[in-house]
């Protein structure tokens, strides 16, 4: 039996049977009538009794759309379930035939939507590492060349203190240079008068031998084997002359060490030289006992 | 306004939209698929191709609500067919109907509850003969001609039935046609 459809009744079956193929653009009343109809089948399930859902569906969708967990198989690409397509005169169409889709598997759709939704979310993350990464090395370069200008301000610093040092040195030993040259000069200067010093006591090994220029006023002498002072004590010079006796000057040579004393000025009339024994920092006559002495003579070279 | 909302990613928003929805919806899904476990796992289905494509929905052609319903519609009869089942769903169907789902309560709220009073007296006053028909279309998806087929009546008589039901709903429920528009 073949009926004849109106307008509306085509309406009506291609609201129920639809979900398929883009319908002919509608007028405005068709569109109007094809909501209707759309909403009556909307108001269709309030029929039923609601039921209530086990709260972890809810819980499990909440996780899924804040990015908790994966998407279980969104059909994003899924032809959409369409509201009543307007039929103005085209036949009655029977059901669209149904895509057989696996109920259990994910179909490639279900594949696309989540290839989709990870291709928007990587480059984020991508971008989110880069920044993270490009933070993380700014912060090491920070501190790196904090380091390396501590570093370098230590290195700095030390340098200094062995610069001064060397110049210290360099000073020192050429302070060492000049009197071993000034001695030089006056021991194998022409004029040079030489006095040897004995031990007092004939048992020491203890010697010296005193060098005086021509001027009678430079002078220098060498020592040798002089044990070190007692505690308390120091060695003390004196320059034996007419009115009296004169500090030379005090000393205390280390163990084995050689002595060597000099200076620009000798008392007028000096014709011997003793080495006491004293009281530490010398005292200004002499108290002690003698421990080197002069011959009495000075000998020309 | 809450479909923009979730337009704009924002989960509360889907999840009001559950709540409001969801009991509805699943009914529906378990009217048609006849299990919980699979009716479930399609209202999730509905809900993430919601928070995905909101902006396909077209205020235009239906109300948010219908659009749901027609969603979860179209996806539960989908599964359905590719079960291959449909007969043994069927029979399912009517069982757990008598079995009946009991919703807790609070679930359902006054004006939910007197539209489901309103829509089930319409129904309930079609004659048999029209309920059928309209009922294997809208809840096991088949096209007039299966229909015609699975009854064993001409397709002219399956129509003209459809027919008259779907215009005898649509005067009966004119009032909540037009709070939906």
């Amino acid at each position: 039996m073949n009926v004849d459809l109106s307008p509306e009744d085509r309406t009506i079956l291609a609201a129920l049977e639809a979900g398929g193929d883009e319908p002919p653009m509608p007028t405005e009343a068709d569109e109007t009538l094809a909501r209707l109809y759309t909403e009556v089948l909307g108001l269709v399930p309030c029929e039923l009794e609601p039921a209530a859902p086990r709260p972890e569906i809810k819980s499990r969708l909440l996780s899924i759309v804040r990015g908790d967990e994966t998407l279980p198989g969104d059909e994003t690409q899924e032809m959409e379930p369409r509201p009543a397509p307007v039929v103005v005169s085209a036949p009655v169409r029977p059901a669209p035939v149904p895509v057989p889709r696996p109920s259990r598997e994910v179909p490639a759709a279900r594949g696309m939507a989540m290839s989709a939704r990870r291709r928007s979310v990587w480059p984020m993350a991508l971008a989110a590492t880069l920044i993270l990464a490009l933070g993380a090395l700014c912060g090491w370069l920070f501190l790196r060349q904090a380091r390396m200008e501590e570093t370098i301000a230590s290195l700095e610093r030390a340098m200094d203190t062995q610069r001064q040092e060397a110049e210290q040195s360099v000073a020192g030993m050429q302070a060492a240079m000049e009197r071993m040259r000034v001695n030089f000069a006056l021991v194998t200067a022409p004029a040079v008068k030489v006095s040897p010093l004995r031990p007092v006591d004939p048992q020491s090994q203890a010697r010296g031998i005193l060098f005086v220029a021509a001027d009678n006023q430079h002078w220098y002498l060498a020592v040798h084997e002089l044990p070190p002072a007692p505690p308390g004590r120091d060695y003390q010079l004196w320059w034996v002359a007419q009115e009296g006796r004169f500090s030379g000057g005090v000393f205390d040579p280390g163990a084995g060490e050689k002595v060597e004393l000099y200076s620009e000025t000798m008392p007028a009339g000096t014709r011997d030289v003793v080495i006491t024994l004293e009281p530490a920092r010398g005292v200004s006559k002499p108290t002690g006992p003698e421990v080197l002495r002069a011959a009495g003579v000075f000998y020309q070279l | 306004m809450l479909l923009r909302q979730v337009l704009e990613r924002r989960p509360q928003a889907l999840a009001d939209l559950y709540d409001r929805h969801a009991p509805t919806l699943l009914a529906l899904a378990r009217r048609i698929l006849a299990g919980a476990s699979d009716a479930e796992e399609i209202l999730q289905e509905v809900f993430l191709h919601v928070w995905n494509n909101a902006a396909r929905y077209d205020a235009g052609r239906s109300s948010v609500s219908t659009w749901l319903v027609l969603i979860t519609r179209s996806r539960a009869i989908d599964r359905l067919r590719n079960r291959k089942v449909v007969e043994r769903v069927h029979e399912a169907a009517h069982q757990e109907d008598r079995a009946g789902h009991a919703s807790p309560e609070g679930v359902e709220s006054v004006f939910f509850r007197e539209r489901r009073q309103r829509v089930k007296s319409e129904l309930d006053k079609l004659p048999p003969e029209q309920k059928q028909v309209l009922e294997m279309a809208f809840y096991e998806g088949l096209s007039q001609s299966e229909i015609a087929e699975r009854a064993g009546l001409p397709l002219g008589t399956v129509k003209t039935r459809t027919l008259l039901a779907m215009k005898k709903l649509r005067g009966a429920l004119r009032s909540d046609i037009r709070e939906l528009l």
